[in-house]
């Protein structure tokens, strides 16, 4: 929970984690199915968080990316919390 | 050409009051262009039953059904535009390369794991799930107060009112997760 020091600005408090994850070494297999999994990568308002905050490497970084946006067009998961 | 098929998984999103008739067509019309080009059907099953993440057609609810197959891409092509043809049925559907279960690369290959079956468990998780991911969190407080509470119960020596204000107790933390969640 420790929060950077962040230069200028006002509200900006939701760095959450910046601790390295690495999905393939939990065994994970990044899936837009798995939408238990993806939602540990989206904000309140769902949006897709970046890495400096989801601690993951580039290349998973981009594939939980492309699962979320996978999951948003087949209706598992919501691309705004304010859908008409 | 010697070249093994690529194998395919399509998921599909149909509308939940969709007749058995129609449903039965679709699939069947499914395995018709898998076995067409030469293809193989290696799953074609129903995924889940869930609320949808935002209104599509005003339908709020779905059935999703997932089609796994190995085939030249003519089937891919072919099932699209059958999709295509049947919007008022088939509400989304994709299909993106099937990806077999594959060990972490640090377990070592020792053990070959079961692919199909892994992939299930996981895909059957899932639909229990709410869209919103709040809705578990703010649920896993309570049940441990519960668990509280039939402890304090399960001990013989404390006198019934004693037992009663420890019921008590459970529900006030109950109240203060709640509270802290929503902050």
């Amino acid at each position: 929970m420790s929060r950077r020091a962040m230069g200028g600005g006002g509200r900006r408090f939701y760095s959450r984690r910046k601790k390295p994850r690495d999905l393939a070494k939990e065994g994970k297999q990044i899936d837009y199915k798995d939408i238990e999994l993806l939602s540990q990568f989206i904000t309140e308002r769902k949006k897709i968080l970046p890495r400096r905050n989801t601690g993951l490497s580039r290349q998973e970084q981009r594939k939980v990316a492309i699962a979320i946006k996978r999951a948003r067009f087949m209706a598992l998961l919501p691309y705004t919390v304010t859908h008409k | 050409m010697a070249i093994e098929p690529t194998k395919y998984e399509t998921l599909y999103l149909v509308r939940p009051d969709i007749s058995p008739e129609d449903l039965l067509t679709i699939q069947n019309r499914v395995e018709q262009s898998v076995a067409a080009n030469g293809g193989e059907i290696i799953k074609s099953e129903k995924w889940a039953e869930r609320d949808l993440a935002y209104r599509i057609d005003n339908y709020t609810r779905g059935t999703y059904y997932i089609a796994v197959y190995a085939s030249e891409p003519g089937a891919v092509t072919d099932i699209e535009r059958y999709f295509n043809l049947s919007k008022n049925n088939v509400l989304r559907f994709m299909t993106v390369k099937y990806i077999e279960e594959q060990k972490p690369t640090g377990a070592g290959m020792s053990a070959p794991p079961q692919a199909s079956g892994q992939e299930d468990q996981s895909a059957f998780q899932t639909p229990s799930l709410t869209t919103e991911g709040q809705a578990n969190e703010s649920a896993e407080p309570p049940q441990e107060t519960q668990e509280q509470a039939e402890e304090d119960q399960e001990q013989p020596q404390e006198t019934q009112e004693q037992a009663e204000e420890d019921q008590e107790q459970p529900q006030e933390n109950e109240e203060q997760t709640k509270g802290g969640s929503e902050s």
